[in-house]
């Protein structure tokens, strides 16, 4: 095991995915997928695929650069299995 | 790459909403963080991904959105099993954790999970990293109430 060092592209991605992660912008859309860019929500769905390309569509990226994070839902009933 | 540390933390972050139903309120609490998965996606090694701890899981969870197009995963030929009613493959993906002690990203890390073929509906969920990860890299997890950050520690 080794460790490493994230190249720009990676950092930029890891900094918007670890703000996204407590933000409320971002932690006020229960139960949806979040895209966030540059540490600005940039798409709100359900569908990772499409906000990405999106997003990246309206930023001028590629759309691997955008962090999607799943919001949690409100929903207690479904217990992940 | 320099040479392995000694040991290594993972911050583990609360995230809790409260559910008011009728004359009942109460916690929704998951523990986030993100790893970084091997990536098909150019000019990058890793790629985020955000990840829930599921200690009821034996085997971690990967949900079609995350690695579909993303995620440089094998399969283990000939086995497949279901999650929420959705087919998967049993397969490996290198992963690494963001840690405390710089460079601040250690692996690779062997993962060995459900990867699914389709989402299910309703609500969508990131990773759900099971007890297998723990067992296999004989990784420690301390539970911390909040506003601490619980730890995952690699030896």
């Amino acid at each position: 095991m080794e460790l490493y060092k994230l190249n720009e592209t990676e950092q930029q991605m890891s900094d918007d995915l670890q703000w996204a992660l407590t933000a409320p912008e971002v932690q006020q859309h229960r139960g949806k997928l979040v895209a966030v860019y540059k540490r600005r929500v940039v798409a709100v769905g359900m569908d990772r695929m499409a906000l990405a390309q999106q997003a990246a569509g309206e930023q001028q990226c590629h759309w691997g650069d955008i962090a999607v994070v799943a919001v949690p839902s409100q929903d207690v009933w479904q217990v992940p299995e | 790459m320099a040479a392995g540390p000694s040991s290594t933390t993972t911050p583990i972050a609360w995230s809790i909403q409260t559910l008011a139903l009728g004359s009942v309120s109460f916690p929704i609490a998951r523990l986030s963080f993100q790893l970084y998965g091997r990536t098909i996606l150019p000019a990058r090694v890793v790629t985020s991904v955000d990840c829930w701890i599921d200690t009821g899981a034996p085997l971690t969870v990967i949900p079609f959105h995350v690695h579909n197009q993303r995620l440089l995963w094998h399969s283990v030929p000939g086995l497949t099993t279901t999650w929420m009613g959705q087919r998967c493959d049993l397969g490996r993906v290198d992963v690494w954790l963001p840690t405390q002690q710089p460079p601040n990203v250690r692996g690779p890390l062997s993962l060995l999970a459900k990867f699914a073929r389709s989402d299910p509906p309703g609500p969508p969920v990131p990773v759900l990293l099971g007890l297998e990860f723990f067992l296999a890299h004989q990784a420690e997890f301390v539970l911390l109430l909040p506003p601490q950050h619980s730890v995952l520690r690699l030896p």
